[in-house]
Protein backbone atom coordinates (compact mmCIF):
# COMPACT_ATOMS: atom_id res chain seq x y z
CA UNK A 1 0.00 0.00 0.00
CA UNK A 2 1.45 3.60 -1.07
CA UNK A 3 1.18 6.16 1.56
CA UNK A 4 2.59 8.78 -1.00
CA UNK A 5 0.48 11.33 -1.48
CA UNK A 6 -2.75 9.37 -0.09
CA UNK A 7 -5.70 11.90 0.61
CA UNK A 8 -9.09 11.29 2.08
CA UNK A 9 -10.60 10.86 -1.17
CA UNK A 10 -7.73 8.14 -2.44
CA UNK A 11 -7.77 6.07 1.04
CA UNK A 12 -11.72 5.91 0.58
CA UNK A 13 -11.34 4.68 -3.22
CA UNK A 14 -8.67 2.11 -2.26
CA UNK A 15 -11.10 0.76 1.22
CA UNK A 16 -14.10 0.44 -1.03
CA UNK A 17 -12.09 -1.16 -3.81
CA UNK A 18 -10.45 -3.47 -1.51
CA UNK A 19 -7.16 -2.61 -2.49
CA UNK A 20 -6.65 -2.73 1.57
CA UNK A 21 -8.64 -3.08 4.40
CA UNK A 22 -8.12 -0.60 7.16
CA UNK A 23 -6.47 -2.92 9.83
CA UNK A 24 -3.82 -3.36 6.58
CA UNK A 25 -3.51 0.60 6.29
CA UNK A 26 -3.07 0.85 10.28
CA UNK A 27 -0.54 -1.73 10.39
CA UNK A 28 1.38 0.08 7.20
CA UNK A 29 0.97 3.43 8.77
CA UNK A 30 2.49 2.59 12.01
CA UNK A 31 5.25 0.44 10.29
CA UNK A 32 6.27 3.72 8.69
CA UNK A 33 6.01 6.25 11.60
CA UNK A 34 8.05 4.30 13.69
CA UNK A 35 10.87 4.10 11.03
CA UNK A 36 9.97 7.25 9.24
CA UNK A 37 9.33 9.80 12.23
CA UNK A 38 12.84 9.87 13.71
CA UNK A 39 13.90 12.30 11.50
CA UNK A 40 10.88 14.29 12.03
CA UNK A 41 9.86 14.16 15.68
CA UNK A 42 6.42 14.82 14.36
CA UNK A 43 4.30 12.15 16.72
CA UNK A 44 4.46 12.46 20.84
CA UNK A 45 2.73 9.31 21.24
CA UNK A 46 1.32 6.97 18.71
CA UNK A 47 -2.59 5.45 19.62
CA UNK A 48 -2.48 2.03 18.57
CA UNK A 49 -4.49 0.04 20.79
CA UNK A 50 -7.43 2.59 20.03
CA UNK A 51 -6.70 2.57 16.07
CA UNK A 52 -6.68 -0.84 15.74
CA UNK A 53 -9.79 -1.60 17.44
CA UNK A 54 -11.17 1.24 14.94
CA UNK A 55 -9.87 -0.60 11.94
CA UNK A 56 -11.41 -3.72 12.88
CA UNK A 57 -14.49 -2.13 13.40
CA UNK A 58 -14.47 -0.61 10.33
CA UNK A 59 -12.90 -3.69 7.92
CA UNK A 60 -16.35 -5.50 9.78
CA UNK A 61 -19.19 -3.08 8.68
CA UNK A 62 -17.54 -3.19 5.02
CA UNK A 63 -17.63 -6.85 5.41
CA UNK A 64 -21.18 -7.09 6.60
CA UNK A 65 -22.20 -4.74 3.56
CA UNK A 66 -22.55 -1.92 5.67
CA UNK A 67 -22.87 1.56 4.36
CA UNK A 68 -19.77 3.73 5.32
CA UNK A 69 -19.01 7.66 4.76
CA UNK A 70 -15.76 9.23 3.02
CA UNK A 71 -14.51 9.14 6.61
CA UNK A 72 -14.19 5.72 7.43
CA UNK A 73 -11.11 4.02 8.36
CA UNK A 74 -8.88 7.39 7.14
CA UNK A 75 -6.31 7.85 9.31
CA UNK A 76 -5.89 11.18 11.30
CA UNK A 77 -2.97 12.38 13.74
CA UNK A 78 -4.39 14.45 16.44
CA UNK A 79 -2.68 17.45 17.57
CA UNK A 80 -1.57 17.22 21.46
CA UNK A 81 -4.12 19.43 22.72
CA UNK A 82 -7.51 17.74 22.01
CA UNK A 83 -8.94 15.02 24.25
CA UNK A 84 -9.41 11.70 23.22
CA UNK A 85 -10.99 9.78 25.89
CA UNK A 86 -8.11 7.63 27.81
CA UNK A 87 -5.97 8.50 26.05
CA UNK A 88 -2.44 10.71 27.74
CA UNK A 89 -3.32 14.13 26.12
CA UNK A 90 -0.57 16.62 27.49
CA UNK A 91 -0.45 19.98 25.74
CA UNK A 92 3.07 18.93 24.99
CA UNK A 93 3.55 20.02 28.44
CA UNK A 94 5.80 18.35 31.10
CA UNK A 95 2.80 19.40 33.59
CA UNK A 96 0.24 17.25 32.16
CA UNK A 97 3.12 14.39 31.17
CA UNK A 98 0.20 12.32 32.55
CA UNK A 99 -3.01 13.22 32.30
CA UNK A 100 -5.09 11.29 30.70
CA UNK A 101 -8.40 12.48 29.15
CA UNK A 102 -11.54 11.76 30.88
CA UNK A 103 -13.37 12.15 27.97
CA UNK A 104 -13.49 12.89 24.18
CA UNK A 105 -13.65 16.22 22.77
CA UNK A 106 -16.65 16.94 20.36
CA UNK A 107 -14.43 16.90 17.14
CA UNK A 108 -13.61 13.47 18.30
CA UNK A 109 -16.78 11.89 19.20
CA UNK A 110 -17.79 13.57 15.69
CA UNK A 111 -15.06 11.38 13.55
CA UNK A 112 -15.18 8.38 15.88
CA UNK A 113 -18.96 8.83 14.23
CA UNK A 114 -17.69 8.75 11.01
CA UNK A 115 -15.54 5.72 11.94
CA UNK A 116 -12.17 7.49 11.76
CA UNK A 117 -9.07 5.74 12.97
CA UNK A 118 -6.66 8.13 14.99
CA UNK A 119 -3.25 7.27 14.86
CA UNK A 120 -1.87 9.44 17.16
CA UNK A 121 -0.86 12.58 18.84
CA UNK A 122 1.47 14.97 17.51
CA UNK A 123 3.93 17.58 18.82
CA UNK A 124 3.42 21.07 19.17
CA UNK A 125 4.16 24.41 20.97
CA UNK A 126 3.50 23.74 24.73
CA UNK A 127 -0.31 24.84 25.17
CA UNK A 128 -0.16 25.46 21.49
CA UNK A 129 2.16 28.66 21.87
CA UNK A 130 4.33 29.49 19.64
CA UNK A 131 4.86 29.53 15.73
CA UNK A 132 8.03 27.26 15.26
CA UNK A 133 6.75 23.92 17.75
CA UNK A 134 10.30 24.32 19.34
CA UNK A 135 8.66 25.61 22.50
CA UNK A 136 7.10 22.14 23.22
CA UNK A 137 7.84 20.81 26.67
CA UNK A 138 9.05 17.35 24.95
CA UNK A 139 10.86 17.76 21.49
CA UNK A 140 11.63 19.71 18.43
CA UNK A 141 9.85 19.02 15.28
CA UNK A 142 11.65 19.28 11.82
CA UNK A 143 10.23 20.03 8.86
CA UNK A 144 10.20 17.53 6.06
CA UNK A 145 11.27 19.44 3.55
CA UNK A 146 14.28 20.40 5.23
CA UNK A 147 15.13 19.13 8.78
CA UNK A 148 17.34 22.24 9.54
CA UNK A 149 14.24 24.00 9.65
CA UNK A 150 11.34 24.70 11.91
CA UNK A 151 7.85 22.80 10.50
CA UNK A 152 6.23 26.15 11.76
CA UNK A 153 3.82 26.29 15.34
CA UNK A 154 1.93 25.74 16.68
CA UNK A 155 0.29 23.17 14.74
CA UNK A 156 3.76 21.81 13.81
CA UNK A 157 3.72 18.32 14.60
CA UNK A 158 0.29 17.71 12.81
CA UNK A 159 1.63 19.66 9.51
CA UNK A 160 5.02 17.67 9.81
CA UNK A 161 3.25 14.67 9.55
CA UNK A 162 0.96 15.54 6.82
CA UNK A 163 3.45 16.59 4.77
CA UNK A 164 5.73 13.33 5.08
CA UNK A 165 2.47 11.18 4.94
CA UNK A 166 3.15 9.57 8.04
CA UNK A 167 -1.32 10.41 7.98
CA UNK A 168 -3.68 11.04 5.93
CA UNK A 169 -4.56 13.95 7.45
CA UNK A 170 -4.74 16.11 10.65
CA UNK A 171 -6.42 18.31 13.56
CA UNK A 172 -4.76 21.05 14.46
CA UNK A 173 -5.88 24.43 16.19
CA UNK A 174 -5.19 28.05 15.31
CA UNK A 175 -5.41 31.22 17.79
CA UNK A 176 -3.48 33.27 16.11
CA UNK A 177 -1.68 31.42 13.04
CA UNK A 178 -1.13 28.00 14.42
CA UNK A 179 -2.81 25.89 11.72
CA UNK A 180 -2.33 28.52 8.98
CA UNK A 181 1.52 28.99 9.30
CA UNK A 182 2.90 25.70 9.29
CA UNK A 183 0.60 24.63 6.82
CA UNK A 184 2.22 27.55 5.20
CA UNK A 185 5.88 26.41 5.98
CA UNK A 186 5.12 22.00 5.41
CA UNK A 187 3.43 22.78 1.73
CA UNK A 188 -0.11 21.27 2.55
CA UNK A 189 -3.30 22.98 3.38
CA UNK A 190 -4.60 24.60 6.76
CA UNK A 191 -7.70 25.67 7.54
CA UNK A 192 -8.71 27.74 10.45
CA UNK A 193 -12.81 28.11 10.60
CA UNK A 194 -14.83 31.08 11.58
CA UNK A 195 -15.00 31.21 15.40
CA UNK A 196 -17.78 29.55 16.21
CA UNK A 197 -18.04 27.05 13.03
CA UNK A 198 -16.40 24.29 15.01
CA UNK A 199 -16.81 23.58 18.74
CA UNK A 200 -13.95 23.63 21.31
CA UNK A 201 -15.29 21.39 23.77
CA UNK A 202 -12.37 18.94 24.48
CA UNK A 203 -9.79 21.51 23.40
CA UNK A 204 -7.28 22.54 25.78
CA UNK A 205 -8.17 26.03 26.13
CA UNK A 206 -5.52 28.77 25.33
CA UNK A 207 -7.45 31.78 24.28
CA UNK A 208 -11.20 31.31 24.32
CA UNK A 209 -12.29 34.12 22.41
CA UNK A 210 -9.65 33.01 19.46
CA UNK A 211 -9.50 29.47 19.64
CA UNK A 212 -10.57 27.12 16.80
CA UNK A 213 -10.22 23.97 15.81
CA UNK A 214 -9.20 23.11 12.31
CA UNK A 215 -7.47 20.67 9.98
CA UNK A 216 -4.45 20.12 8.27
CA UNK A 217 -4.55 17.82 4.46
CA UNK A 218 -3.01 17.18 1.34
CA UNK A 219 -5.78 18.79 -0.71
CA UNK A 220 -8.31 21.47 -0.27
CA UNK A 221 -10.96 18.55 -1.21
CA UNK A 222 -9.78 16.84 1.55
CA UNK A 223 -10.36 19.59 3.62
CA UNK A 224 -13.38 20.23 2.53
CA UNK A 225 -14.53 16.76 3.79
CA UNK A 226 -12.88 16.75 7.13
CA UNK A 227 -14.44 20.15 7.75
CA UNK A 228 -17.89 19.05 7.51
CA UNK A 229 -17.10 16.40 9.74
CA UNK A 230 -16.19 18.46 12.88
CA UNK A 231 -18.48 21.97 11.89
CA UNK A 232 -21.70 22.27 13.68
CA UNK A 233 -23.52 23.68 16.82
CA UNK A 234 -22.78 21.67 19.66
CA UNK A 235 -24.66 21.88 23.22
CA UNK A 236 -21.33 21.89 25.32
CA UNK A 237 -19.73 25.23 23.64
CA UNK A 238 -21.93 28.00 24.00
CA UNK A 239 -20.24 30.19 21.22
CA UNK A 240 -20.33 27.24 18.48
CA UNK A 241 -23.02 27.34 16.21
CA UNK A 242 -25.57 26.05 13.43
CA UNK A 243 -24.71 25.95 9.76
CA UNK A 244 -25.82 25.48 6.39
CA UNK A 245 -22.89 23.85 4.85
CA UNK A 246 -24.01 21.79 2.27
CA UNK A 247 -22.90 24.19 -0.32
CA UNK A 248 -19.36 23.31 0.83
CA UNK A 249 -19.44 20.30 -0.93
CA UNK A 250 -21.39 21.41 -4.21
CA UNK A 251 -19.31 23.94 -4.91
CA UNK A 252 -19.92 25.50 -8.17
CA UNK A 253 -16.48 26.40 -10.03
CA UNK A 254 -18.42 28.77 -11.94
CA UNK A 255 -20.04 30.65 -8.76
CA UNK A 256 -16.14 30.52 -7.68
CA UNK A 257 -15.52 32.65 -10.75
CA UNK A 258 -18.08 35.16 -10.15
CA UNK A 259 -16.33 36.28 -6.93
CA UNK A 260 -14.42 38.82 -6.50
CA UNK A 261 -11.07 38.78 -4.28
CA UNK A 262 -9.59 41.86 -2.02
CA UNK A 263 -5.80 42.19 -2.17
CA UNK A 264 -5.42 44.58 0.95
CA UNK A 265 -2.39 46.64 0.89
CA UNK A 266 -1.55 46.64 4.04
CA UNK A 267 -0.10 43.18 3.43
CA UNK A 268 1.60 43.79 0.56
CA UNK A 269 4.72 45.94 1.85
CA UNK A 270 8.11 45.87 2.12
CA UNK A 271 9.98 43.59 4.21
CA UNK A 272 8.56 40.91 2.53
CA UNK A 273 11.00 37.73 1.69
CA UNK A 274 11.34 37.45 -2.61
CA UNK A 275 10.77 33.91 -2.18
CA UNK A 276 7.30 34.80 -0.34
CA UNK A 277 6.61 37.84 -3.01
CA UNK A 278 7.39 35.07 -5.95
CA UNK A 279 4.92 32.64 -4.79
CA UNK A 280 2.13 35.05 -4.20
CA UNK A 281 2.75 36.88 -7.86
CA UNK A 282 2.24 32.91 -9.04
CA UNK A 283 -0.86 32.18 -7.22
CA UNK A 284 -2.31 35.52 -8.37
CA UNK A 285 -1.59 34.93 -12.14
CA UNK A 286 -3.16 31.36 -11.75
CA UNK A 287 -6.37 32.87 -10.07
CA UNK A 288 -6.50 35.92 -12.60
CA UNK A 289 -6.06 33.12 -15.24
CA UNK A 290 -9.11 31.21 -14.21
CA UNK A 291 -11.21 34.01 -14.27
CA UNK A 292 -11.11 35.66 -10.31
CA UNK A 293 -11.37 39.55 -10.15
CA UNK A 294 -9.17 41.02 -7.99
CA UNK A 295 -9.24 44.53 -6.38
CA UNK A 296 -7.41 46.55 -4.17
CA UNK A 297 -9.05 47.00 -0.38
CA UNK A 298 -7.30 48.74 2.45
CA UNK A 299 -6.93 47.63 6.29
CA UNK A 300 -5.35 50.21 8.12
CA UNK A 301 -5.13 49.00 11.23
CA UNK A 302 -3.19 45.54 10.19
CA UNK A 303 -0.06 46.59 11.69
CA UNK A 304 -1.37 47.20 15.21
CA UNK A 305 -2.92 43.56 15.13
CA UNK A 306 0.08 42.10 16.67
CA UNK A 307 0.20 44.32 19.79
CA UNK A 308 -3.77 43.94 19.76
CA UNK A 309 -3.28 39.96 20.39
CA UNK A 310 0.38 39.75 22.40
CA UNK A 311 -2.24 41.47 25.28
CA UNK A 312 -5.11 39.96 24.53
CA UNK A 313 -3.74 36.44 24.35
CA UNK A 314 -2.12 36.38 27.05
CA UNK A 315 -4.64 37.57 29.48
CA UNK A 316 -6.49 34.99 28.62
CA UNK A 317 -4.08 32.37 28.74
CA UNK A 318 -2.97 33.16 32.30
CA UNK A 319 -6.53 33.00 33.08
CA UNK A 320 -6.95 29.63 31.38
CA UNK A 321 -4.67 27.82 32.77
CA UNK A 322 -4.62 29.18 36.20
CA UNK A 323 -6.25 25.79 36.30
CA UNK A 324 -3.61 23.28 35.96
CA UNK A 325 -2.53 24.32 39.88
CA UNK A 326 -1.25 20.65 41.09
CA UNK A 327 -4.70 19.63 42.28
CA UNK A 328 -6.66 18.86 39.95
CA UNK A 329 -5.29 17.53 36.62
CA UNK A 330 -2.14 16.35 37.45
CA UNK A 331 0.86 16.77 40.27
CA UNK A 332 4.54 16.47 38.91
CA UNK A 333 6.65 17.84 42.35
CA UNK A 334 7.37 15.61 44.69
CA UNK A 335 5.35 15.23 47.78
CA UNK A 336 8.29 16.35 50.00
CA UNK A 337 8.55 19.97 48.33
CA UNK A 338 5.25 20.20 49.93
CA UNK A 339 4.00 22.22 52.91
CA UNK A 340 0.99 24.08 52.29
CA UNK A 341 -1.09 24.26 49.44
CA UNK A 342 0.42 27.18 47.78
CA UNK A 343 3.93 25.71 47.76
CA UNK A 344 2.21 23.26 45.06
CA UNK A 345 1.03 25.91 42.82
CA UNK A 346 4.06 27.69 43.04
CA UNK A 347 6.28 24.72 42.47
CA UNK A 348 4.07 22.83 40.08
CA UNK A 349 4.01 25.97 37.84
CA UNK A 350 7.14 26.81 38.05
CA UNK A 351 8.28 23.72 37.08
CA UNK A 352 6.02 22.34 35.24
CA UNK A 353 5.52 25.38 32.45
CA UNK A 354 7.97 26.03 30.13
CA UNK A 355 9.79 29.44 29.25
CA UNK A 356 7.11 30.64 26.70
CA UNK A 357 4.30 29.72 28.53
CA UNK A 358 5.56 31.37 31.55
CA UNK A 359 6.09 34.42 29.99
CA UNK A 360 2.89 34.88 28.80
CA UNK A 361 1.04 34.08 31.70
CA UNK A 362 2.82 36.79 33.37
CA UNK A 363 2.21 39.05 30.52
CA UNK A 364 -1.01 38.39 31.05
CA UNK A 365 -1.30 39.08 34.88
CA UNK A 366 0.55 42.31 34.31
CA UNK A 367 -2.32 43.17 31.63
CA UNK A 368 -4.91 42.41 33.76
CA UNK A 369 -3.49 43.60 37.09
CA UNK A 370 -4.89 46.19 38.75
CA UNK A 371 -3.91 50.01 37.28
CA UNK A 372 -2.51 48.70 34.08
CA UNK A 373 -6.12 47.03 32.89
CA UNK A 374 -7.48 50.06 30.62
CA UNK A 375 -4.25 51.27 29.23
CA UNK A 376 -3.60 47.43 28.40
CA UNK A 377 -6.16 45.60 27.96
CA UNK A 378 -9.51 47.63 27.65
CA UNK A 379 -7.84 49.69 24.77
CA UNK A 380 -6.49 47.01 23.03
CA UNK A 381 -9.98 45.22 22.49
CA UNK A 382 -10.95 48.50 21.41
CA UNK A 383 -7.91 48.35 18.40
CA UNK A 384 -9.57 45.21 18.16
CA UNK A 385 -12.96 46.18 17.07
CA UNK A 386 -11.24 48.87 14.93
CA UNK A 387 -9.34 45.85 13.10
CA UNK A 388 -12.75 43.92 13.00
CA UNK A 389 -14.62 47.04 11.42
CA UNK A 390 -11.60 47.30 8.74
CA UNK A 391 -12.77 43.91 7.25
CA UNK A 392 -16.75 44.60 7.29
CA UNK A 393 -15.70 47.78 5.25
CA UNK A 394 -13.61 45.87 2.85
CA UNK A 395 -16.31 43.09 2.46
CA UNK A 396 -18.93 45.68 2.73
CA UNK A 397 -16.95 47.43 -0.76
CA UNK A 398 -17.77 44.27 -2.60
CA UNK A 399 -14.82 41.95 -1.59
CA UNK A 400 -15.98 38.36 -1.26
CA UNK A 401 -12.57 37.25 0.50
CA UNK A 402 -8.98 38.25 0.38
CA UNK A 403 -6.20 37.15 -0.43
CA UNK A 404 -2.35 37.47 0.90
CA UNK A 405 0.61 35.87 2.17
CA UNK A 406 0.15 33.66 5.46
CA UNK A 407 3.88 34.17 6.77
CA UNK A 408 6.19 36.70 5.44
CA UNK A 409 9.26 34.51 5.09
CA UNK A 410 9.46 30.74 3.88
CA UNK A 411 10.50 28.16 7.08
CA UNK A 412 13.17 29.61 9.09
CA UNK A 413 15.81 27.79 10.72
CA UNK A 414 15.51 26.15 13.94
CA UNK A 415 16.87 28.12 16.65
CA UNK A 416 17.03 31.36 14.76
CA UNK A 417 14.04 33.16 16.65
CA UNK A 418 14.31 31.09 19.78
CA UNK A 419 16.24 33.79 21.98
CA UNK A 420 13.71 36.19 21.05
CA UNK A 421 10.19 36.48 21.98
CA UNK A 422 9.77 39.21 19.95
CA UNK A 423 11.11 38.93 16.71
CA UNK A 424 8.61 35.44 16.85
CA UNK A 425 5.72 37.58 17.69
CA UNK A 426 6.15 39.73 15.34
CA UNK A 427 6.06 37.23 12.40
CA UNK A 428 2.66 36.25 13.12
CA UNK A 429 1.43 39.93 11.53
CA UNK A 430 -0.66 38.71 8.74
CA UNK A 431 -2.44 35.57 10.34
CA UNK A 432 -3.64 37.47 13.24
CA UNK A 433 -5.98 39.96 12.23
CA UNK A 434 -8.32 37.19 10.79
CA UNK A 435 -8.14 35.50 14.60
CA UNK A 436 -9.27 38.88 16.12
CA UNK A 437 -12.08 39.25 13.98
CA UNK A 438 -13.05 35.57 14.27
CA UNK A 439 -12.58 35.06 10.45
CA UNK A 440 -11.97 32.07 8.43
CA UNK A 441 -8.72 31.54 6.97
CA UNK A 442 -7.25 28.47 4.29
CA UNK A 443 -3.33 28.75 3.56
CA UNK A 444 -3.16 26.73 0.69
CA UNK A 445 0.48 25.57 -1.25
CA UNK A 446 1.39 28.44 -4.28
CA UNK A 447 2.28 24.83 -6.56
CA UNK A 448 2.64 21.14 -5.13
CA UNK A 449 6.13 20.78 -3.00
CA UNK A 450 7.51 17.68 -2.98
CA UNK A 451 9.26 16.65 -0.39
CA UNK A 452 12.91 16.02 -0.75
CA UNK A 453 13.19 18.22 -3.74
CA UNK A 454 14.77 20.88 -1.41
CA UNK A 455 12.32 24.01 -2.49
CA UNK A 456 10.69 25.63 0.77
CA UNK A 457 7.17 25.94 0.39
CA UNK A 458 5.04 29.18 -0.09
CA UNK A 459 1.47 29.36 0.86
CA UNK A 460 -1.36 31.73 0.05
CA UNK A 461 -4.05 33.00 2.26
CA UNK A 462 -7.18 33.26 1.62
CA UNK A 463 -9.81 35.39 4.39
CA UNK A 464 -12.97 34.74 4.04
CA UNK A 465 -16.69 36.48 5.86
CA UNK A 466 -17.86 34.61 8.62
CA UNK A 467 -19.38 31.16 8.20
CA UNK A 468 -18.55 31.35 4.59
CA UNK A 469 -15.54 28.80 4.51
CA UNK A 470 -17.45 28.02 1.10
CA UNK A 471 -15.72 30.63 -0.45
CA UNK A 472 -12.38 30.00 0.35
CA UNK A 473 -12.31 26.48 0.09
CA UNK A 474 -14.26 27.08 -3.12
CA UNK A 475 -11.72 29.07 -4.59
CA UNK A 476 -8.70 27.17 -3.12
CA UNK A 477 -10.32 23.87 -5.00
CA UNK A 478 -10.56 25.98 -8.30
CA UNK A 479 -6.88 27.21 -7.79
CA UNK A 480 -6.35 23.35 -6.88
CA UNK A 481 -7.94 21.54 -9.72
CA UNK A 482 -5.92 24.14 -11.93
CA UNK A 483 -3.06 23.12 -12.33
CA UNK B 1 11.08 51.56 31.99
CA UNK B 2 7.84 50.15 32.49
CA UNK B 3 8.57 47.04 34.92
CA UNK B 4 11.37 47.20 37.79
CA UNK B 5 12.35 43.45 38.85
CA UNK B 6 10.26 44.15 42.37
CA UNK B 7 7.16 44.29 39.97
CA UNK B 8 8.00 40.84 38.24
CA UNK B 9 8.20 39.12 41.72
CA UNK B 10 5.06 40.42 42.69
CA UNK B 11 3.43 39.12 39.07
CA UNK B 12 5.25 35.97 39.62
CA UNK B 13 3.49 35.93 43.21
CA UNK B 14 -0.12 36.92 41.95
CA UNK B 15 0.35 33.92 39.18
CA UNK B 16 1.44 31.28 41.80
CA UNK B 17 5.06 30.81 40.38
CA UNK B 18 8.06 30.21 41.46
CA UNK B 19 10.82 31.83 39.19
CA UNK B 20 14.60 31.33 40.08
CA UNK B 21 16.14 35.00 40.14
CA UNK B 22 18.39 33.92 37.01
CA UNK B 23 14.77 33.89 35.18
CA UNK B 24 13.89 36.95 37.05
CA UNK B 25 16.19 39.29 34.95
CA UNK B 26 15.53 37.72 31.84
CA UNK B 27 11.85 37.40 31.92
CA UNK B 28 12.43 41.18 32.88
CA UNK B 29 14.26 42.13 29.44
CA UNK B 30 11.75 40.14 27.63
CA UNK B 31 8.66 41.83 29.34
CA UNK B 32 10.06 45.46 28.59
CA UNK B 33 10.40 44.41 25.24
CA UNK B 34 7.11 43.23 24.61
CA UNK B 35 5.50 45.85 26.60
CA UNK B 36 7.63 49.01 24.54
CA UNK B 37 6.16 47.19 21.30
CA UNK B 38 2.32 47.55 22.09
CA UNK B 39 2.67 50.49 23.65
CA UNK B 40 1.90 51.97 20.06
CA UNK B 41 -1.88 51.30 20.62
CA UNK B 42 -1.86 54.27 23.12
CA UNK B 43 -1.73 56.37 20.51
CA UNK B 44 -4.78 54.91 18.56
CA UNK B 45 -7.62 56.98 18.79
CA UNK B 46 -10.72 54.81 20.60
CA UNK B 47 -12.30 57.50 21.58
CA UNK B 48 -16.08 56.04 21.08
CA UNK B 49 -15.22 52.65 19.99
CA UNK B 50 -16.99 49.86 21.73
CA UNK B 51 -14.62 47.13 22.82
CA UNK B 52 -14.96 43.66 21.80
CA UNK B 53 -16.04 41.54 24.56
CA UNK B 54 -15.19 37.36 23.24
CA UNK B 55 -14.61 35.81 20.30
CA UNK B 56 -18.45 35.33 19.41
CA UNK B 57 -20.98 38.39 18.79
CA UNK B 58 -23.77 36.07 20.12
CA UNK B 59 -25.80 37.42 23.92
CA UNK B 60 -26.63 34.94 26.49
CA UNK B 61 -27.05 31.54 25.64
CA UNK B 62 -28.89 29.39 27.85
CA UNK B 63 -29.19 25.13 27.26
CA UNK B 64 -31.33 22.72 28.64
CA UNK B 65 -31.56 21.02 31.82
CA UNK B 66 -31.22 18.31 29.81
CA UNK B 67 -29.87 14.34 30.63
CA UNK B 68 -28.22 14.13 27.20
CA UNK B 69 -26.39 18.20 27.57
CA UNK B 70 -24.14 17.02 30.21
CA UNK B 71 -21.08 14.32 30.64
CA UNK B 72 -21.65 11.81 32.82
CA UNK B 73 -18.28 10.60 34.39
CA UNK B 74 -18.60 7.61 36.85
CA UNK B 75 -17.68 9.20 40.67
CA UNK B 76 -14.56 6.62 40.64
CA UNK B 77 -13.28 8.20 37.55
CA UNK B 78 -13.35 11.37 38.76
CA UNK B 79 -11.45 9.80 41.65
CA UNK B 80 -8.79 8.67 39.85
CA UNK B 81 -8.06 11.80 38.22
CA UNK B 82 -7.49 13.33 41.00
CA UNK B 83 -3.47 13.40 41.74
CA UNK B 84 -4.01 12.58 45.68
CA UNK B 85 -6.40 10.45 47.29
CA UNK B 86 -7.02 8.57 50.25
CA UNK B 87 -9.55 5.94 49.81
CA UNK B 88 -12.94 7.92 48.30
CA UNK B 89 -11.32 11.22 49.59
CA UNK B 90 -9.29 14.04 47.93
CA UNK B 91 -6.37 15.08 49.62
CA UNK B 92 -4.99 18.11 49.77
CA UNK B 93 -2.49 19.61 52.28
CA UNK B 94 -3.63 22.33 54.51
CA UNK B 95 -4.36 25.77 53.87
CA UNK B 96 -3.31 27.80 56.59
CA UNK B 97 0.00 27.56 58.47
Amino acid sequence: MDLKNLTIKKFHEGLMGKKFSAKEAAETFFSSIKKEDEKYGAYLRLTEELALSQALSVDKKIDGGEKVGALAGVPLAVKDVILIKDEIVSGASKILSEYKAGYDATVIKNLKEENSMFLGYTNCDEFAMGASTENSGIQITKNPHDTSRVPGGSSGGSAAAVAADLTVAALGSDTGGSIREPASFCGVVGLKPTYGSVSRFGLMAMASSLDQIGCLTKTVEDAVILFQAIAGRDEFDATSEEHDWSDVMDFDAERAKGLTVGLPEEYFVEGLDAQVEKGLDEALGRFKKLGIKFKKVSLPHTSLGVSCYYIIMPAEVSSNLARLDGIRYSRIIKDDAIEALLDIYKKQKGEGFGEEVRRRIMLGTFVLSHGYYDAYYAQAQKVRRLICRDFEKAFDSGVDAMLTPVYPTPAFKIGEKASDPLEMYLGDIFTIPTSLAGLPGLSAPVKDYKVGSGELPIGFQLIGKKFREQDILGLGRLYETSS
Amino acid sequence: MILKEKDVEHLAELARIEISSAEKKKLLQDLEEILEHVKELEKVNTEGVDPVTGGTAKKNEYRGDDEDVCVSTPPKELQDAFPDKDGGHLKVPHVFD
